[in-house]
């Protein structure tokens, strides 16, 4: 396990002000992005990004309330405000729209501030960072918001506090699965999560753990359930020295 | 089918999730039997649980797990190894360690998913004729392999196919005609039989050696160095013991003894008696001093093993192998026999060789026309002649034969010399040379110290015996040994 992968994801996050994770899908980007290393009473704001995702959902906008317009902060303005954490998923899906919204909310905390529709300039308020995520390559991105994040780490090992959370017979082939290259073939750590959570469920309903093991199985990997039964039995032996 | 393709909805092997070779690995479909290069990474196996169309059984399971166990417990490659055996240190062959690791991967497989699955690879009609046809090419040690190799249960299979094997063997014995081919065909049952006793010993010591499970523990790879140490010493030893068995057809002394009447009124070596006139070729030859043993015989030494030039070469079609219809092989080849004998199967048949020694004294000798006799029944023969100097110490060994050509009829004959002298370490050539060894001789052997008497005739007796040599008194028997196949050996 590449242990010192996630050591540094540990270390950056929070304590660098923008982050970028890049890397296989169903690694635990965004499940790092949204837990790790967040202050006690420090909010988490997330977003997902969309080719569609328009500016205004970002920053804020106006609402009819009543017979007048009432403006509401978007979740970038409202984590500039309270000092949050922003996590952007899918950031290198971002439209030509929000894109440009994206640069002034990532400019650095020293000279960053946006005037509203309301006529308001907002700062971004201590503690405020950003953990942005996506599945491509950093190079994918426009120049201006990849030099935004001066610290970009590739994930190249699945999660660790994920694989914990996993029963000790699933870790190892979740884990292995998860990272394999060729997309047909991996089985990501979210398949695992809930095999594990519904084979328990299905071993209680019917009393026979066989029986709800490859209900389970069946019902998550489809045609690969039984090579995927294999690799948990496998990984329960070792060779003798 | 074979390739890499789209493994979206197929029970695609997780090898990644399994293999002690880290990395990316490619998997390949391939709809029969698998492989693994634990080096590149890459996996061939069937993706899909389709019923086999010779059996009808699904291999595709037991395929992908026997390869995900290679990439599991397997090295990158397999090599040749030393192992320490008692106070010896063998080297065990890279075959045989391919053995003892095939037999720990199924037993491996086996001891994860049950016995049952191991067996699920085991296609008869597949695997029928292979094991058929390595006995039909003498390769007899190979089922032995194959029993191990297959894993536990995998021995009562193999004899399975081996008594079916038997079973056609008698009934083709009832069929043949020649006396050579009834004696093959003896040859390969005795074998059969021999195979059929010996494999359940070889399965129970891969058992053995392996193990009983043993909680989550898997073979390690000192038991598999293991394994290949008594494959290696056990098998050498079991095709020794099946050469003997196969060549156990001593040298037929009775002959020499008769020959020995025959020619010379006697039927012992022992009542040569040394005051009794004793003629060869009706020359009257001076017996030796009577006192000494076989020890004291003193051959002459030939001082010329020479070739003759070999200018006359076989007709083209004699030296090429010869085609046989049989009723059994993979390739079809004469259709037209199936409303006939059904023999529409081509099998080729291989030349007779062998070494023919001749006694070029006296009246001894070959002419053109024993050459050609012999030569028509083993056209790839090597024919030499011997003469030494009666009462001297040289000789010749002239070849006169050789690789589909002969010499000239003037050159068959030794003009120098006329007695024999040389006619142990003529033996002793012949000795060296391919079976069957035969020697076409009056018996009539002479020394320098003893001349011909009996010391010379059991010295002339122990070579036959150690070169395992035939006797034959002219060139008419010489071919039909030749063609009968029956010989010492």
């Amino acid at each position: 396990m590449d242990h010192e992968n996630w050591s540094i994801i540990d270390a950056v996050i929070a304590t660098s002000r923008r982050v970028l994770l890049n890397g296989l899908p169903g690694t635990g980007k965004t499940y790092a992005a949204a837990r790790r290393n967040v202050k006690e009473d420090q909010a988490v704001y997330q977003i997902t990004m969309t080719e569609e995702t328009p500016a205004a959902e970002i920053r804020g906008h106006f609402l009819p309330k009543g017979d007048e317009m009432v403006w509401m902060d978007g979740p970038a303005i409202r984590a500039w405000r309270e000092g949050a954490r922003l996590v952007i998923n899918e950031i290198d899906r971002a439209s030509a729209d929000s894109l440009s919204l994206m640069y002034a909310i990532l400019d650095d905390p020293e000279f960053a501030e946006l005037t509203l529709p309301t006529g308001e300039t907002v700062r971004p308020a201590k503690g405020f960072h950003v953990v942005a995520t996506m599945n491509g390559e950093p190079y994918d991105l426009p120049l201006a918001l990849r030099d935004r994040f001066p610290v970009t780490i590739e994930v190249t090992d699945v999660n660790p506090e994920a694989i914990a959370a996993l029963p000790t017979d699933l870790q190892v082939p979740a884990r292995e699965s998860a990272l394999v290259s060729d997309e047909d073939r991996r089985l990501s750590i979210r398949l695992w999560m809930e095999f594990g959570s519904l084979r328990s469920k299905l071993n209680r309903k019917f009393s026979s753990k066989e029986k709800g093991t490859v209900m389970a199985a069946k019902a998550i990997f489809g045609p690969r359930w039984s090579e995927a039964l294999r690799a948990i039995k496998f990984n329960e032996y070792d060779e003798a020295s | 089918m074979f390739g890499k393709e789209s493994t979206r909805g197929a029970p695609t092997p997780l090898v990644e999730a399994i293999t002690k070779h880290r990395g990316d690995w490619t998997v390949h479909n391939q709809d029969w039997g698998g492989q693994t290069d634990n080096t590149d990474h890459e996996i061939w196996v069937p993706l899909n649980d389709d019923p086999c169309t010779n059996c009808g059984k699904s291999h595709g399971a037991m395929i992908r797990g026997h390869e995900l166990m290679h990439s599991k417990l397997s090295p990158d490659a397999l090599r040749p190894v030393k192992v320490q055996v008692g106070d010896k240190e063998i080297t065990v062959s890279a075959a045989n360690v391919e053995v003892a690791e095939e037999y720990r991967i199924n037993h491996s497989l086996a001891q994860i998913e049950g016995s049952s699955i191991v067996a699920d690879g085991w296609c008869s009609p597949a695997i029928e004729p292979g094991i058929h046809g390595v006995m039909d090419q003498g390769k007899y040690v190979e089922p032995i392999k194959l029993a191990v190799a297959g894993g536990p249960g995998a021995d009562d299979f193999v004899v399975m196919h081996l008594s079916k094997y038997r079973a056609n063997l008698t009934k083709a014995a009832k069929d043949a005609v020649s006396d050579k081919v009834k004696s093959q065909i003896a040859d390969k049952q005795k074998v059969t039989s021999a195979l059929i006793d010996a494999i359940p010993a070889y399965s129970a010591a891969a058992a053995r050696i392996m193990g009983t499970s043993r909680g989550k523990k898997l073979p390690s790879w000192g038991q598999v160095e293991e394994l290949a140490a008594f494959l290696e010493i056990n098998l050498r030893d079991f095709n020794r013991k099946l050469g003997e068995m196969l060549k156990e057809t001593p040298p037929d002394l009775e002959a020499f003894d008769k020959t020995l009447a025959k020619h010379y009124r006697s039927t012992k070596p022992d009542s040569l008696d040394p005051d009794k006139e004793v003629k060869k070729d009706g020359v009257k030859l001076t017996m030796g001093e009577p006192s000494g043993g076989v020890e004291d015989v003193q051959w002459g030494k030939p001082d010329k093993i020479t070739e003759a030039k070999l200018t006359e070469s076989m007709p083209a079609w004699k030296l090429q192998k010869a085609n046989r219809a049989v009723e059994e092989g993979t390739v079809p080849r004469y259709m037209h026999r199936w409303p006939t004998d059904k023999r529409v199967f081509h099998r080729t048949k291989r030349k007779v060789g062998g070494t023919l020694l001749i006694d070029d004294s006296g009246s001894m000798g070959m002419t053109g026309e024993d050459l050609q006799k012999i030569l028509e029944a083993a056209p790839l023969a090597t024919v030499a002649v011997y003469a030494g100097d009666d009462g001297g110490d040289r000789g010749e060994i002239r070849v006169v034969a050789k690789d589909g050509k002969r010499a000239k009829t003037e050159d068959l004959s030794i003009e120098e010399y006329g007695g024999n002298a040389i006619d142990g370490p003529a033996l002793e050539w012949l000795g060296e040379q391919s079976y069957p060894r035969i020697w076409l001789t009056d018996g009539g052997v002479t020394d320098l110290n003893f001349g011909f008497a009996w010391q010379t005739v059991e010295a002339a007796k122990k070579l036959v015996i150690k070169h395992k040599v035939t006797m034959v008194e002219n060139a008419t028997q010489a071919a039909q040994v030749l063609k009968s196949g029956k010989f010492a050996r």
